[in-house]
Protein backbone atom coordinates (compact mmCIF):
# COMPACT_ATOMS: atom_id res chain seq x y z
CA UNK A 1 0.00 0.00 0.00
CA UNK A 2 0.94 3.21 -0.70
CA UNK A 3 2.00 4.80 1.89
CA UNK A 4 0.00 8.35 2.47
CA UNK A 5 1.71 11.60 1.62
CA UNK A 6 4.01 13.05 4.02
CA UNK A 7 2.47 15.38 7.22
CA UNK A 8 -0.48 14.02 6.73
CA UNK A 9 -3.07 11.87 8.95
CA UNK A 10 -4.73 9.60 6.12
CA UNK A 11 -5.58 6.62 7.26
CA UNK A 12 -5.40 3.68 4.92
CA UNK A 13 -8.14 1.57 4.24
CA UNK A 14 -8.03 -1.80 6.10
CA UNK A 15 -7.24 -5.31 4.14
CA UNK A 16 -10.76 -6.84 3.34
CA UNK A 17 -9.87 -9.61 1.21
CA UNK A 18 -12.51 -10.19 -2.00
CA UNK A 19 -15.04 -7.02 -0.27
CA UNK A 20 -12.14 -5.03 -0.44
CA UNK A 21 -13.81 -1.49 -1.55
CA UNK A 22 -17.32 -2.50 -0.58
CA UNK A 23 -18.51 0.13 1.24
CA UNK A 24 -17.72 2.74 -1.04
CA UNK A 25 -19.16 1.37 -3.76
CA UNK A 26 -22.25 0.82 -1.97
CA UNK A 27 -21.98 4.54 -0.54
CA UNK A 28 -21.38 5.29 -4.27
CA UNK A 29 -24.30 3.17 -5.44
CA UNK A 30 -26.63 4.56 -2.20
CA UNK A 31 -26.19 8.01 -3.96
CA UNK A 32 -28.35 7.23 -6.98
CA UNK A 33 -31.04 6.72 -4.25
CA UNK A 34 -30.63 9.62 -1.79
CA UNK A 35 -28.87 12.15 -3.92
CA UNK A 36 -30.83 11.73 -6.80
CA UNK A 37 -34.40 12.50 -7.92
CA UNK A 38 -35.17 8.95 -7.41
CA UNK A 39 -35.19 10.30 -3.93
CA UNK A 40 -38.83 11.59 -4.04
CA UNK A 41 -39.98 10.09 -7.61
CA UNK A 42 -39.50 6.39 -6.35
CA UNK A 43 -41.80 6.48 -3.32
CA UNK A 44 -44.12 8.70 -5.12
CA UNK A 45 -44.03 5.66 -8.17
CA UNK A 46 -44.52 3.13 -5.45
CA UNK A 47 -47.09 4.78 -3.98
CA UNK A 48 -49.02 4.89 -6.76
CA UNK A 49 -48.42 1.75 -8.14
CA UNK A 50 -49.38 -0.17 -4.65
CA UNK A 51 -51.49 2.23 -2.46
CA UNK A 52 -53.42 4.49 -5.02
CA UNK A 53 -55.26 1.50 -6.72
CA UNK A 54 -57.21 0.60 -3.23
CA UNK A 55 -58.82 4.31 -4.06
CA UNK A 56 -61.11 2.16 -6.60
CA UNK A 57 -62.93 -0.88 -3.88
CA UNK A 58 -62.81 1.64 -1.09
CA UNK A 59 -63.59 5.23 -2.47
CA UNK A 60 -64.37 5.31 -6.11
CA UNK A 61 -65.91 2.03 -6.65
CA UNK A 62 -66.82 1.16 -3.29
CA UNK A 63 -70.67 0.04 -4.11
CA UNK A 64 -69.65 -2.17 -7.04
CA UNK A 65 -66.86 -3.86 -4.77
CA UNK A 66 -69.40 -4.14 -1.71
CA UNK A 67 -71.71 -6.48 -3.73
CA UNK A 68 -68.80 -8.92 -4.84
CA UNK A 69 -67.49 -11.90 -2.62
CA UNK A 70 -65.41 -10.72 -0.18
CA UNK A 71 -66.30 -7.69 -0.21
CA UNK A 72 -64.26 -4.35 -0.58
CA UNK A 73 -61.46 -5.44 2.02
CA UNK A 74 -60.96 -8.86 0.85
CA UNK A 75 -60.76 -6.80 -2.43
CA UNK A 76 -58.22 -4.15 -1.77
CA UNK A 77 -56.29 -6.55 0.18
CA UNK A 78 -55.97 -8.80 -3.30
CA UNK A 79 -55.29 -5.49 -5.11
CA UNK A 80 -52.04 -5.31 -2.36
CA UNK A 81 -50.38 -7.87 -2.97
CA UNK A 82 -51.49 -8.84 -6.52
CA UNK A 83 -50.37 -5.88 -7.81
CA UNK A 84 -47.22 -6.44 -5.66
CA UNK A 85 -46.18 -9.52 -6.69
CA UNK A 86 -46.05 -8.38 -10.79
CA UNK A 87 -44.93 -5.10 -10.13
CA UNK A 88 -42.05 -5.70 -7.65
CA UNK A 89 -40.22 -7.96 -10.04
CA UNK A 90 -40.73 -5.89 -13.07
CA UNK A 91 -39.15 -3.02 -10.93
CA UNK A 92 -36.54 -5.00 -10.20
CA UNK A 93 -35.61 -5.70 -13.56
CA UNK A 94 -36.05 -2.20 -14.29
CA UNK A 95 -34.14 -0.58 -11.79
CA UNK A 96 -31.41 -3.26 -12.03
CA UNK A 97 -31.13 -4.12 -16.06
CA UNK A 98 -28.26 -1.11 -16.46
CA UNK A 99 -26.66 -1.69 -13.04
CA UNK A 100 -23.66 -3.81 -14.50
CA UNK A 101 -24.11 -3.25 -18.28
CA UNK A 102 -24.69 0.42 -18.12
CA UNK A 103 -21.15 0.84 -16.00
CA UNK A 104 -19.35 -1.18 -18.90
CA UNK A 105 -20.95 0.43 -22.03
CA UNK A 106 -20.22 3.86 -20.51
CA UNK A 107 -16.53 2.80 -19.45
CA UNK A 108 -17.18 4.23 -15.52
CA UNK A 109 -16.35 0.59 -14.48
CA UNK A 110 -13.47 0.17 -16.14
CA UNK A 111 -12.33 2.76 -14.13
CA UNK A 112 -13.75 1.94 -10.97
CA UNK A 113 -11.58 -1.21 -11.51
CA UNK A 114 -8.39 0.32 -11.88
CA UNK A 115 -9.22 1.41 -7.94
CA UNK A 116 -8.29 -1.47 -5.16
CA UNK A 117 -11.54 -2.58 -5.50
CA UNK A 118 -12.89 -6.20 -5.78
CA UNK A 119 -15.06 -7.38 -8.47
CA UNK A 120 -16.73 -9.09 -5.87
CA UNK A 121 -17.52 -6.14 -3.96
CA UNK A 122 -19.14 -4.54 -7.39
CA UNK A 123 -21.11 -6.86 -7.81
CA UNK A 124 -22.32 -7.40 -4.44
CA UNK A 125 -22.85 -3.84 -3.49
CA UNK A 126 -24.96 -3.58 -6.65
CA UNK A 127 -27.25 -6.21 -5.35
CA UNK A 128 -27.41 -5.34 -1.68
CA UNK A 129 -27.95 -1.64 -2.13
CA UNK A 130 -30.59 -1.70 -5.00
CA UNK A 131 -32.39 -4.67 -3.27
CA UNK A 132 -31.99 -2.92 0.41
CA UNK A 133 -33.77 0.15 -1.58
CA UNK A 134 -36.55 -1.50 -3.52
CA UNK A 135 -37.59 -3.12 -0.32
CA UNK A 136 -37.78 -0.24 1.48
CA UNK A 137 -39.21 2.13 -1.01
CA UNK A 138 -41.02 -0.45 -3.00
CA UNK A 139 -42.04 -2.97 -0.75
CA UNK A 140 -41.91 -1.70 2.43
CA UNK A 141 -42.76 1.84 2.42
CA UNK A 142 -46.07 1.12 0.31
CA UNK A 143 -47.22 -1.89 2.05
CA UNK A 144 -46.88 0.04 5.60
CA UNK A 145 -49.03 2.58 4.38
CA UNK A 146 -51.40 -0.26 2.82
CA UNK A 147 -51.48 -2.29 6.03
CA UNK A 148 -52.79 0.89 7.93
CA UNK A 149 -55.55 1.64 5.20
CA UNK A 150 -56.23 -1.92 5.45
CA UNK A 151 -56.87 -1.90 9.30
CA UNK A 152 -58.96 1.04 8.73
CA UNK A 153 -60.89 -0.68 6.46
CA UNK A 154 -61.30 -3.97 8.70
CA UNK A 155 -62.36 -1.68 11.68
CA UNK A 156 -58.95 -3.38 13.75
CA UNK A 157 -55.41 -3.75 13.27
CA UNK A 158 -54.71 -6.87 11.11
CA UNK A 159 -53.08 -9.86 12.35
CA UNK A 160 -49.41 -7.99 12.15
CA UNK A 161 -47.01 -11.22 11.42
CA UNK A 162 -49.33 -12.91 8.98
CA UNK A 163 -49.28 -9.84 6.91
CA UNK A 164 -45.43 -9.15 7.68
CA UNK A 165 -44.75 -12.86 6.75
CA UNK A 166 -46.68 -12.13 3.62
CA UNK A 167 -44.82 -9.08 2.87
CA UNK A 168 -41.88 -10.93 3.28
CA UNK A 169 -42.82 -13.48 0.45
CA UNK A 170 -42.80 -10.20 -1.50
CA UNK A 171 -39.58 -9.70 -0.48
CA UNK A 172 -38.20 -12.68 -1.58
CA UNK A 173 -39.65 -12.90 -5.03
CA UNK A 174 -37.92 -9.07 -5.59
CA UNK A 175 -34.77 -10.75 -4.53
CA UNK A 176 -34.82 -13.18 -7.12
CA UNK A 177 -35.45 -11.36 -9.94
CA UNK A 178 -33.18 -8.17 -8.50
CA UNK A 179 -30.19 -11.23 -8.60
CA UNK A 180 -31.39 -12.96 -11.77
CA UNK A 181 -31.54 -9.31 -13.22
CA UNK A 182 -27.63 -8.38 -11.94
CA UNK A 183 -26.80 -11.88 -13.47
CA UNK A 184 -28.16 -11.29 -16.87
CA UNK A 185 -26.33 -8.04 -17.08
CA UNK A 186 -23.14 -9.32 -16.43
CA UNK A 187 -23.83 -11.65 -19.02
CA UNK A 188 -25.05 -9.95 -21.81
CA UNK A 189 -24.14 -7.40 -24.33
CA UNK A 190 -26.93 -4.96 -24.80
CA UNK A 191 -29.66 -3.54 -22.62
CA UNK A 192 -32.57 -5.17 -24.34
CA UNK A 193 -31.84 -8.86 -23.92
CA UNK A 194 -31.55 -8.15 -20.25
CA UNK A 195 -35.12 -6.73 -20.10
CA UNK A 196 -36.57 -8.55 -22.54
CA UNK A 197 -35.83 -11.88 -20.81
CA UNK A 198 -36.16 -10.39 -17.42
CA UNK A 199 -39.65 -9.63 -18.06
CA UNK A 200 -40.35 -12.97 -19.93
CA UNK A 201 -39.40 -15.09 -16.82
CA UNK A 202 -42.21 -12.69 -14.79
CA UNK A 203 -44.36 -12.94 -17.73
CA UNK A 204 -44.22 -16.07 -19.28
CA UNK A 205 -44.40 -18.34 -15.70
CA UNK A 206 -47.94 -18.74 -16.09
CA UNK A 207 -47.50 -20.51 -19.26
CA UNK A 208 -44.39 -22.37 -18.16
CA UNK A 209 -46.44 -23.47 -14.67
CA UNK A 210 -49.19 -24.80 -16.85
CA UNK A 211 -47.22 -27.38 -18.86
CA UNK A 212 -44.62 -28.44 -16.18
CA UNK A 213 -46.54 -27.41 -12.65
CA UNK A 214 -44.24 -29.03 -10.92
CA UNK A 215 -42.04 -26.28 -11.16
CA UNK A 216 -43.90 -23.86 -9.08
CA UNK A 217 -41.90 -25.54 -5.90
CA UNK A 218 -38.42 -24.85 -7.66
CA UNK A 219 -39.00 -20.68 -8.34
CA UNK A 220 -40.34 -17.68 -7.31
CA UNK A 221 -43.86 -18.13 -9.60
CA UNK A 222 -45.99 -19.09 -6.88
CA UNK A 223 -44.61 -16.40 -3.89
CA UNK A 224 -47.29 -13.45 -4.91
CA UNK A 225 -50.00 -16.29 -4.61
CA UNK A 226 -48.76 -17.76 -1.20
CA UNK A 227 -48.11 -13.95 -0.13
CA UNK A 228 -51.96 -13.13 -1.17
CA UNK A 229 -53.22 -16.33 0.49
CA UNK A 230 -51.01 -16.22 3.56
CA UNK A 231 -52.41 -12.09 3.64
CA UNK A 232 -56.12 -13.29 3.34
CA UNK A 233 -55.17 -16.38 6.80
CA UNK A 234 -54.86 -19.32 4.39
CA UNK A 235 -51.90 -21.49 5.30
CA UNK A 236 -48.46 -21.39 3.56
CA UNK A 237 -49.25 -23.87 0.53
CA UNK A 238 -45.73 -24.92 0.32
CA UNK A 239 -42.41 -24.57 1.96
CA UNK A 240 -40.28 -25.73 -1.27
CA UNK A 241 -39.87 -22.18 -3.04
CA UNK A 242 -38.69 -20.91 0.46
CA UNK A 243 -35.82 -23.33 -0.06
CA UNK A 244 -35.14 -22.78 -3.51
CA UNK A 245 -35.51 -19.13 -4.11
CA UNK A 246 -32.58 -18.17 -1.88
CA UNK A 247 -30.08 -20.77 -3.11
CA UNK A 248 -31.17 -19.44 -6.93
CA UNK A 249 -30.62 -16.09 -5.56
CA UNK A 250 -27.09 -17.25 -4.40
CA UNK A 251 -26.85 -18.94 -7.63
CA UNK A 252 -27.19 -15.95 -9.88
CA UNK A 253 -24.91 -13.72 -7.68
CA UNK A 254 -22.30 -16.50 -8.42
CA UNK A 255 -22.90 -16.60 -11.50
CA UNK A 256 -22.99 -12.46 -11.79
CA UNK A 257 -19.48 -12.71 -9.69
CA UNK A 258 -17.71 -15.67 -11.64
CA UNK A 259 -18.65 -13.67 -15.01
CA UNK A 260 -17.63 -9.92 -13.57
CA UNK A 261 -14.15 -11.47 -12.86
CA UNK A 262 -13.49 -13.09 -16.10
CA UNK A 263 -14.44 -9.67 -17.56
CA UNK A 264 -11.99 -7.37 -19.19
CA UNK A 265 -13.10 -4.22 -19.63
CA UNK B 1 14.42 -25.75 1.50
CA UNK B 2 13.71 -23.87 -1.83
CA UNK B 3 13.56 -20.42 -2.05
CA UNK B 4 11.20 -18.33 -4.01
CA UNK B 5 13.19 -15.87 -6.49
CA UNK B 6 12.89 -12.44 -5.32
CA UNK B 7 10.90 -10.46 -8.08
CA UNK B 8 13.15 -8.38 -9.99
CA UNK B 9 11.11 -4.83 -9.11
CA UNK B 10 11.65 -5.68 -5.15
CA UNK B 11 15.52 -6.21 -6.31
CA UNK B 12 18.13 -3.12 -4.87
CA UNK B 13 17.84 -0.73 -7.60
CA UNK B 14 14.42 -3.08 -9.28
CA UNK B 15 12.24 -1.99 -11.46
CA UNK B 16 9.15 -0.37 -10.99
CA UNK B 17 7.56 -2.70 -14.22
CA UNK B 18 9.31 -5.58 -15.46
CA UNK B 19 7.53 -7.88 -18.05
CA UNK B 20 8.65 -10.84 -18.99
CA UNK B 21 7.03 -12.02 -22.33
CA UNK B 22 4.03 -10.21 -21.85
CA UNK B 23 1.77 -11.07 -24.84
CA UNK B 24 -2.05 -10.04 -25.81
CA UNK B 25 -4.04 -12.33 -28.48
CA UNK B 26 -7.97 -11.19 -29.54
CA UNK B 27 -8.16 -14.30 -31.50
CA UNK B 28 -6.08 -14.48 -34.01
CA UNK B 29 -4.71 -10.85 -33.79
CA UNK B 30 -1.84 -10.72 -31.93
CA UNK B 31 -2.16 -7.34 -29.86
CA UNK B 32 0.89 -7.45 -27.90
CA UNK B 33 3.74 -9.90 -28.65
CA UNK B 34 6.32 -10.89 -26.25
CA UNK B 35 6.94 -7.36 -24.41
CA UNK B 36 10.00 -7.39 -22.33
CA UNK B 37 9.60 -3.75 -20.62
CA UNK B 38 12.14 -2.85 -17.57
CA UNK B 39 10.62 0.67 -16.31
CA UNK B 40 13.13 1.84 -13.48
CA UNK B 41 12.12 3.09 -10.42
CA UNK B 42 11.75 6.65 -10.16
CA UNK B 43 12.08 6.99 -13.99
CA UNK B 44 9.52 9.19 -16.28
CA UNK B 45 9.16 6.46 -18.78
CA UNK B 46 7.99 7.37 -22.31
CA UNK B 47 5.96 4.50 -23.83
CA UNK B 48 6.23 5.69 -27.41
CA UNK B 49 4.45 4.03 -30.64
CA UNK B 50 1.65 4.87 -33.53
CA UNK B 51 -1.71 4.47 -32.76
CA UNK B 52 -2.57 1.14 -32.23
CA UNK B 53 0.88 -0.11 -31.84
CA UNK B 54 -0.12 -2.01 -28.16
CA UNK B 55 0.57 0.70 -25.74
CA UNK B 56 -2.85 0.68 -23.97
CA UNK B 57 -3.19 -3.43 -24.20
CA UNK B 58 -0.33 -3.37 -22.17
CA UNK B 59 -1.51 -0.34 -19.24
CA UNK B 60 -4.50 -2.11 -19.48
CA UNK B 61 -3.03 -5.62 -18.42
CA UNK B 62 -0.53 -3.76 -15.69
CA UNK B 63 -4.04 -2.77 -13.85
CA UNK B 64 -5.83 -5.59 -13.94
CA UNK B 65 -8.21 -5.00 -16.35
CA UNK B 66 -7.30 -7.60 -18.77
CA UNK B 67 -5.35 -10.68 -18.47
CA UNK B 68 -2.10 -11.55 -20.47
CA UNK B 69 -2.60 -14.87 -23.04
CA UNK B 70 1.03 -15.53 -22.28
CA UNK B 71 4.02 -14.04 -20.28
CA UNK B 72 3.35 -12.08 -16.74
CA UNK B 73 4.11 -8.91 -15.64
CA UNK B 74 6.01 -7.79 -12.26
CA UNK B 75 4.47 -4.16 -10.95
CA UNK B 76 6.04 -2.78 -7.65
CA UNK B 77 7.39 -6.74 -6.93
CA UNK B 78 3.71 -8.13 -7.45
CA UNK B 79 2.40 -10.14 -10.50
CA UNK B 80 0.09 -7.73 -12.27
CA UNK B 81 -2.72 -10.46 -12.91
CA UNK B 82 -2.62 -12.62 -9.65
CA UNK B 83 -2.02 -9.32 -7.29
CA UNK B 84 -4.32 -7.23 -9.18
CA UNK B 85 -5.63 -5.44 -5.73
CA UNK B 86 -2.23 -5.43 -4.20
CA UNK B 87 -0.88 -3.54 -7.32
CA UNK B 88 -4.52 -1.32 -7.66
CA UNK B 89 -3.77 -0.24 -3.72
CA UNK B 90 -0.02 1.27 -5.00
CA UNK B 91 -0.72 2.44 -8.64
CA UNK B 92 -2.44 5.58 -10.33
CA UNK B 93 -3.85 4.83 -13.27
CA UNK B 94 -5.17 7.72 -15.59
CA UNK B 95 -6.64 6.07 -18.89
CA UNK B 96 -6.69 7.48 -22.38
CA UNK B 97 -10.28 8.78 -22.28
CA UNK B 98 -10.93 9.39 -18.93
CA UNK B 99 -14.68 8.26 -18.00
CA UNK B 100 -16.27 9.16 -14.42
CA UNK B 101 -20.37 9.31 -13.47
CA UNK B 102 -21.50 12.11 -15.04
CA UNK B 103 -24.09 13.55 -12.13
CA UNK B 104 -21.17 14.03 -9.81
CA UNK B 105 -18.87 16.67 -9.35
CA UNK B 106 -15.12 16.82 -9.83
CA UNK B 107 -14.96 17.23 -5.93
CA UNK B 108 -17.19 14.17 -5.37
CA UNK B 109 -15.29 11.79 -8.04
CA UNK B 110 -11.99 12.85 -6.26
CA UNK B 111 -13.76 11.99 -2.95
CA UNK B 112 -15.18 8.58 -3.92
CA UNK B 113 -11.87 7.87 -5.62
CA UNK B 114 -10.04 8.80 -2.35
CA UNK B 115 -12.20 6.60 -0.31
CA UNK B 116 -10.71 3.43 -2.20
CA UNK B 117 -7.64 4.38 -0.49
CA UNK B 118 -8.17 6.23 2.31
CA UNK B 119 -10.51 5.60 5.40
CA UNK B 120 -9.89 8.76 7.31
CA UNK B 121 -10.36 11.30 8.67
CA UNK B 122 -12.46 13.32 6.65
CA UNK B 123 -11.15 16.89 6.86
CA UNK B 124 -7.52 15.10 5.51
CA UNK B 125 -8.86 13.23 2.85
CA UNK B 126 -10.67 16.75 1.94
CA UNK B 127 -7.70 18.30 2.45
CA UNK B 128 -6.02 16.14 0.19
CA UNK B 129 -9.29 16.33 -2.53
CA UNK B 130 -8.41 20.42 -2.33
CA UNK B 131 -4.95 19.66 -2.93
CA UNK B 132 -5.73 17.77 -5.73
CA UNK B 133 -8.14 20.39 -7.46
CA UNK B 134 -5.17 22.58 -6.77
CA UNK B 135 -2.53 20.73 -8.34
CA UNK B 136 -4.78 20.20 -11.58
CA UNK B 137 -6.85 23.78 -11.89
CA UNK B 138 -9.95 22.68 -11.27
CA UNK B 139 -10.35 24.41 -7.38
CA UNK B 140 -12.98 26.63 -8.97
CA UNK B 141 -15.05 24.14 -10.99
CA UNK B 142 -14.45 21.44 -8.15
CA UNK B 143 -18.25 21.75 -7.54
CA UNK B 144 -19.62 21.05 -11.00
CA UNK B 145 -21.20 18.23 -12.19
CA UNK B 146 -18.59 16.41 -14.34
CA UNK B 147 -21.05 16.61 -17.26
CA UNK B 148 -20.52 20.17 -18.26
CA UNK B 149 -16.57 19.84 -18.44
CA UNK B 150 -14.47 19.85 -21.19
CA UNK B 151 -12.19 17.76 -22.47
CA UNK B 152 -9.27 19.79 -21.24
CA UNK B 153 -11.16 19.48 -17.99
CA UNK B 154 -11.95 15.97 -17.66
CA UNK B 155 -8.47 15.17 -18.54
CA UNK B 156 -7.16 17.16 -15.50
CA UNK B 157 -9.56 15.68 -13.31
CA UNK B 158 -7.92 12.47 -14.80
CA UNK B 159 -4.85 13.59 -13.63
CA UNK B 160 -6.08 14.73 -10.16
CA UNK B 161 -7.67 11.05 -9.13
CA UNK B 162 -4.49 9.10 -10.02
CA UNK B 163 -2.60 11.01 -8.13
CA UNK B 164 -5.01 11.20 -5.19
CA UNK B 165 -3.09 8.37 -3.54
CA UNK B 166 -0.11 9.25 -3.86
CA UNK B 167 0.74 6.24 -5.73
CA UNK B 168 4.36 4.88 -6.02
CA UNK B 169 3.58 4.66 -9.60
CA UNK B 170 1.82 6.43 -12.07
CA UNK B 171 0.42 4.94 -15.00
CA UNK B 172 -0.81 7.27 -17.57
CA UNK B 173 -2.23 6.35 -21.08
CA UNK B 174 -1.80 9.36 -23.55
CA UNK B 175 -1.88 12.33 -20.48
CA UNK B 176 -1.83 15.20 -22.70
CA UNK B 177 -4.27 14.28 -25.25
CA UNK B 178 -7.17 16.47 -25.72
CA UNK B 179 -4.93 19.54 -23.79
CA UNK B 180 -4.37 22.83 -25.17
CA UNK B 181 -0.55 23.40 -25.66
CA UNK B 182 -0.80 25.48 -21.99
CA UNK B 183 -2.36 22.52 -20.72
CA UNK B 184 0.04 20.25 -22.51
CA UNK B 185 2.91 22.27 -20.71
CA UNK B 186 1.31 22.24 -17.55
CA UNK B 187 0.84 18.14 -17.50
CA UNK B 188 4.56 17.56 -18.67
CA UNK B 189 5.56 19.68 -15.83
CA UNK B 190 3.95 17.89 -13.72
CA UNK B 191 5.23 14.74 -14.71
CA UNK B 192 8.26 16.03 -14.51
CA UNK B 193 8.22 17.13 -11.06
CA UNK B 194 6.65 14.05 -10.24
CA UNK B 195 9.89 12.03 -10.72
CA UNK B 196 11.37 12.67 -7.26
CA UNK B 197 8.51 11.03 -5.59
CA UNK B 198 6.75 8.53 -7.35
CA UNK B 199 7.68 6.52 -11.09
CA UNK B 200 5.76 7.95 -13.91
CA UNK B 201 4.83 5.49 -17.12
CA UNK B 202 3.45 7.35 -19.66
CA UNK B 203 1.97 6.67 -23.24
CA UNK B 204 1.99 8.80 -25.84
CA UNK B 205 2.25 9.34 -30.05
CA UNK B 206 3.93 12.54 -29.62
CA UNK B 207 7.17 12.29 -29.45
CA UNK B 208 7.65 16.45 -28.37
CA UNK B 209 6.39 15.30 -25.20
CA UNK B 210 8.42 12.11 -24.38
CA UNK B 211 11.53 14.57 -25.80
CA UNK B 212 11.05 16.91 -23.29
CA UNK B 213 10.54 14.98 -19.91
CA UNK B 214 10.75 11.33 -20.49
CA UNK B 215 14.46 9.69 -18.91
CA UNK B 216 13.97 6.36 -20.71
CA UNK B 217 11.57 5.57 -23.38
CA UNK B 218 10.39 2.32 -25.31
CA UNK B 219 9.19 2.61 -28.68
CA UNK B 220 6.65 -0.57 -29.94
CA UNK B 221 5.50 -0.66 -33.06
CA UNK B 222 2.75 -3.19 -34.20
CA UNK B 223 2.61 -5.42 -30.36
CA UNK B 224 6.37 -5.20 -30.36
CA UNK B 225 9.13 -3.74 -28.72
CA UNK B 226 11.56 -2.09 -31.22
CA UNK B 227 13.62 -0.41 -28.92
CA UNK B 228 14.43 0.66 -24.93
CA UNK B 229 16.98 3.06 -23.77
CA UNK B 230 17.73 6.07 -21.53
CA UNK B 231 16.16 8.85 -23.81
CA UNK B 232 19.83 10.37 -24.37
CA UNK B 233 21.29 6.88 -25.19
CA UNK B 234 18.68 6.47 -28.07
CA UNK B 235 19.10 10.53 -29.02
CA UNK B 236 22.79 10.10 -29.43
CA UNK B 237 22.09 7.22 -32.08
CA UNK B 238 23.64 4.11 -33.00
CA UNK B 239 26.86 3.15 -34.97
CA UNK B 240 29.03 6.14 -36.54
CA UNK B 241 28.98 9.44 -34.38
CA UNK B 242 28.47 12.63 -36.62
CA UNK B 243 29.71 15.75 -35.88
CA UNK B 244 28.50 18.95 -37.59
CA UNK B 245 30.83 21.91 -38.98
CA UNK B 246 29.97 24.63 -40.34
CA UNK B 247 31.80 26.90 -42.46
CA UNK B 248 31.83 30.54 -43.82
CA UNK B 249 31.75 28.98 -47.22
CA UNK B 250 32.99 25.62 -48.65
CA UNK B 251 36.66 24.55 -48.22
CA UNK B 252 38.61 23.37 -51.21
CA UNK B 253 40.41 20.45 -50.44
CA UNK B 254 39.07 19.77 -47.05
CA UNK B 255 36.59 16.91 -48.15
CA UNK B 256 39.06 15.04 -49.33
CA UNK B 257 41.31 15.45 -46.46
CA UNK B 258 39.16 14.59 -44.51
CA UNK B 259 37.87 11.48 -46.32
CA UNK B 260 41.64 10.31 -46.08
CA UNK B 261 41.39 10.23 -42.46
CA UNK B 262 41.52 6.28 -41.10
CA UNK B 263 38.57 7.36 -38.20
CA UNK B 264 36.22 9.21 -40.79
CA UNK B 265 33.48 7.35 -42.27
CA UNK B 266 32.10 9.29 -44.75
CA UNK B 267 31.75 13.61 -45.56
CA UNK B 268 28.94 15.15 -47.01
CA UNK B 269 28.60 18.83 -47.58
CA UNK B 270 25.37 20.64 -46.95
CA UNK B 271 25.24 23.96 -48.11
CA UNK B 272 23.24 26.49 -45.43
CA UNK B 273 20.27 29.87 -46.40
CA UNK B 274 23.59 31.96 -44.87
CA UNK B 275 25.88 30.94 -48.45
CA UNK B 276 27.29 28.27 -46.08
CA UNK B 277 28.45 24.97 -45.69
CA UNK B 278 27.89 22.36 -43.05
CA UNK B 279 30.08 19.42 -42.71
CA UNK B 280 28.69 16.43 -41.77
CA UNK B 281 31.74 14.03 -40.77
CA UNK B 282 30.47 10.65 -39.46
CA UNK B 283 33.17 9.21 -37.40
CA UNK B 284 34.49 5.56 -36.44
CA UNK B 285 36.59 6.45 -33.58
CA UNK B 286 34.82 9.18 -31.74
CA UNK B 287 37.82 9.58 -29.17
CA UNK B 288 40.31 10.40 -31.55
CA UNK B 289 37.87 13.04 -33.64
CA UNK B 290 37.16 14.59 -30.34
CA UNK B 291 40.39 15.84 -30.22
CA UNK B 292 41.39 15.81 -33.25
CA UNK B 293 38.65 16.64 -36.12
CA UNK B 294 38.15 20.57 -35.18
CA UNK B 295 42.47 20.43 -35.49
CA UNK B 296 42.04 18.91 -39.24
CA UNK B 297 39.22 21.35 -40.29
CA UNK B 298 41.30 24.27 -39.40
CA UNK B 299 44.24 23.25 -40.14
CA UNK B 300 43.07 23.42 -44.16
CA UNK B 301 44.05 27.21 -45.13
CA UNK B 302 41.27 29.96 -45.52
CA UNK B 303 38.75 28.18 -43.53
CA UNK B 304 36.42 29.41 -40.97
CA UNK B 305 34.25 27.63 -38.71
CA UNK B 306 31.02 29.01 -37.53
CA UNK B 307 29.93 26.19 -35.35
CA UNK B 308 31.10 22.54 -34.28
CA UNK B 309 29.48 20.22 -32.16
CA UNK B 310 28.21 16.47 -32.27
CA UNK B 311 25.19 15.90 -34.18
CA UNK B 312 22.28 14.69 -31.76
CA UNK B 313 18.98 13.12 -33.03
CA UNK B 314 16.05 14.24 -32.88
CA UNK B 315 13.02 11.85 -31.60
CA UNK B 316 11.22 11.82 -34.55
CA UNK B 317 14.23 10.59 -36.84
CA UNK B 318 15.40 8.45 -34.41
CA UNK B 319 11.70 6.73 -33.88
CA UNK B 320 10.88 6.66 -37.98
CA UNK B 321 14.16 5.02 -38.36
CA UNK B 322 13.89 2.68 -36.09
CA UNK B 323 10.25 1.89 -37.05
CA UNK B 324 10.92 1.57 -40.73
CA UNK B 325 13.91 -1.12 -40.05
CA UNK B 326 11.62 -2.85 -38.10
CA UNK B 327 8.90 -2.71 -40.92
CA UNK B 328 11.99 -4.01 -43.27
CA UNK B 329 12.41 -7.14 -40.60
CA UNK B 330 9.27 -8.18 -40.90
Amino acid sequence: MSAPPAGTALRPVADRGAWLGFGNLARNEAAQWTRTRSAWVQPLVWLAILVAPLSLPLVFMRELFASEAGGTFEAALDMVFQMGSLALPIGAVIVLHGAILGERQTGTAAWVLTKPASRTAFVMAKFVVHTLALLVVALLLPTWIAYGILSWEAGGALPLGRYAAAVGLLGLNLAFYAALTLMLGAIARNRGTVLAVGLAVIVGADVVLAVVPALAHAGPWVLGRMATVLAHGGPLVTPWPLLAVPLWIVAFLALAVWRVRREEF
Amino acid sequence: MTQTPTPESERPNGFAIATHGLTKRFGDFTALDALELRVPRHSVFGFLGPNGAGKTTAMRMLVGLSRPSAGRAEVLGRDATRDSLEVRRRVGFLAQDPRFYEHQTARETLRFTARFFYAGPARAIEDRIDEMLDLVGLADKADRPIRGFSGGERQRLGIAQAQVNAPELLIMDEPAAALDPVGRHAVLSILGRLRAHTTVLFSTHILDDVQRVADHVAIVNRGRLIAQAPTHELLAGDGAATYLIGLERSPDGALEALRALPWVADVGEHPTADGGVTLHVAVHDEAIAKTELLRRVMDVPDTVVTHFRRRSFELEEVFMELVRDAEAAR
